[in-house]
């Protein structure tokens, strides 16, 4: 049980952080474009760079969600 | 809504459902088998070091790149005619700007080449996944040597069509006391020093011949240690030894107390860059084949598709973060200390 389980907690509560992180950025990215549109091309390319960042948070949470799906944690089972 | 009631895209929105329900119902593709590690393929091995599924995607990426960047500057032309110099020069302008933008025009021009060559290969190699034949051509071998060797536990049945063979749907699984005469039976084989045979095999698997390359961790972490290494070097000849002040090595005489901490902040932090940079790419493209295998299982035909769009745009992404982050690594080495040079 725990160990179908804990794959899933790490990923499930590794996404929440960067969920909210990458909205709060898109809502920043685009606040800025709608009051100066003139330079929305500089905000999108920053925007990419920094969702990608905070993506890679969750990515981290992914990592060690697939390890302990496919090699397991020492004491797992 | 009144548009989509005319004849034609009535017809194609009806066809379109009616081949998501074919394929729902009567089309299923096997879910290859997810394995960390790269899978060494049998009988490739060059003296004692084996070649595995990811290294050979490697190469392939390596000679994508190549012949494109050999074709685009075979006939240089100061104005030229052939698209593809066209597109490089274009594609090399931007990327050009942009570092232009961050570090400076002497430090742009300085580390373009090393910015591109990273940007493309790394491109080629993720989009790798996306072509036909990876990740589905490969060796098939009986579940039971996959279960002693590797631990995968799913099987296959297998069909032949022509001299070709192929998996079938059909799902196989292993029962524990299986598992253990398998286990008992490796173990003995291997005492005798024979290499392990089943009698007769329950299920497959098939091992692919070409895997994308960045699914294998020691291409990802290979890359990072190069470039953070190499940002060392550079700050090294850039700023000689007033560069190891920034950790705080007692080499450099009149240091405040709070350098050390800042020092050992630092140090930490060239770990982090490593492992963040690694394990950023390994991630994104290894969840991204994850993906690309899952929603091919659940429906054959265009499901995969939007996820395709996806995985084009995630490796690309993930290429053009790695190659601007070692950019952004590599300028960030050469600034010196507590801003001391603008004297």
């Amino acid at each position: 049980m725990i160990e179908i389980l804990s794959p899933g907690l790490a990923i499930g509560l590794g996404a929440i952080g960067p969920g909210i992180g990458i909205g709060l950025l898109v809502m920043g990215a685009l606040q800025a474009m709608g009051r100066n549109p003139e330079v929305a091309g500089e905000i999108r390319t920053n925007m990419i760079l920094g969702i990608v960042f905070a993506e890679s948070i969750a990515i981290y949470a992914l990592v060690v969600a697939l390890l302990l799906l496919f090699v397991g944690a020492p004491g797992l089972k | 809504m009144s548009k989509l009631l005319q004849p034609k895209p009535l017809a194609i929105t009806i066809g379109t459902l009616a081949l998501l329900v074919i394929a729902i119902l009567f089309v299923r593709v096997p879910l290859p088998t997810i394995l960390l590690p790269a899978e060494v393929i049998p009988g490739l091995a060059i003296g004692g070091f084996k070649i595995t599924n990811t290294f050979i995607a490697t190469i392939l990426a390596d000679i994508i790149v190549l012949l494109f960047g050999f074709l685009a500057v075979r006939k240089m032309q100061e104005v030229p005619e052939s698209k593809l110099q066209n597109i490089f020069e274009w594609v090399v302008e931007i990327f050009d700007g942009m570092l232009t933008d961050i570090g400076g025009k002497e430090k742009a021009r300085a580390w373009l080449a090393v910015f591109m060559t990273i940007l493309l290969f790394l491109l080629f190699a993720n989009w790798l996944e996306l072509v036909p034949g990876v990740d589905s051509i490969g060796y098939i071998e009986p579940l039971e040597v996959a279960y002693a060797e590797k631990g995968v536990g799913v099987g296959y049945e297998i069909q032949h069509i022509g001299p070709f063979i192929t998996l079938t749907n059909e799902q196989v699984t292993l029962t524990d006391e299986e598992k253990h005469e398998i286990e008992k039976e490796f173990h003995e084989a291997e005492a005798a020093g024979e290499k392990y045979h089943p009698h007769d095999p329950k299920g497959y698997v098939l091992t692919p011949y070409v895997r994308a390359a960045a699914t294998d961790l020691n291409l990802t972490i290979g890359l990072a240690l190069l470039v953070v290494f190499w940002s060392h070097i550079i700050g090294f000849r850039r700023l000689g030894p007033k560069y190891a002040r920034r950790f705080a090595l007692p080499v450099i005489t009149g240091m405040k107390p709070i350098d050390l901490f800042v020092g050992i902040l630092e140090f930490i932090s060239e770990f982090a860059k490593i492992i963040s940079l690694s394990f950023r790419l390994f991630g994104n493209i290894f969840a991204g084949q994850v993906l690309l295998f899952v929603m091919a299982f659940l429906v054959a035909f265009l499901l995969p598709l939007p996820f395709m769009g996806l995985e084009l745009f995630v490796g690309f992404m993930q290429a053009f973060v790695f190659a601007i982050l070692t950019f952004i690594y590599f300028e960030q080495a050469t600034h010196s200390h507590a801003g001391d040079e603008h004297h």
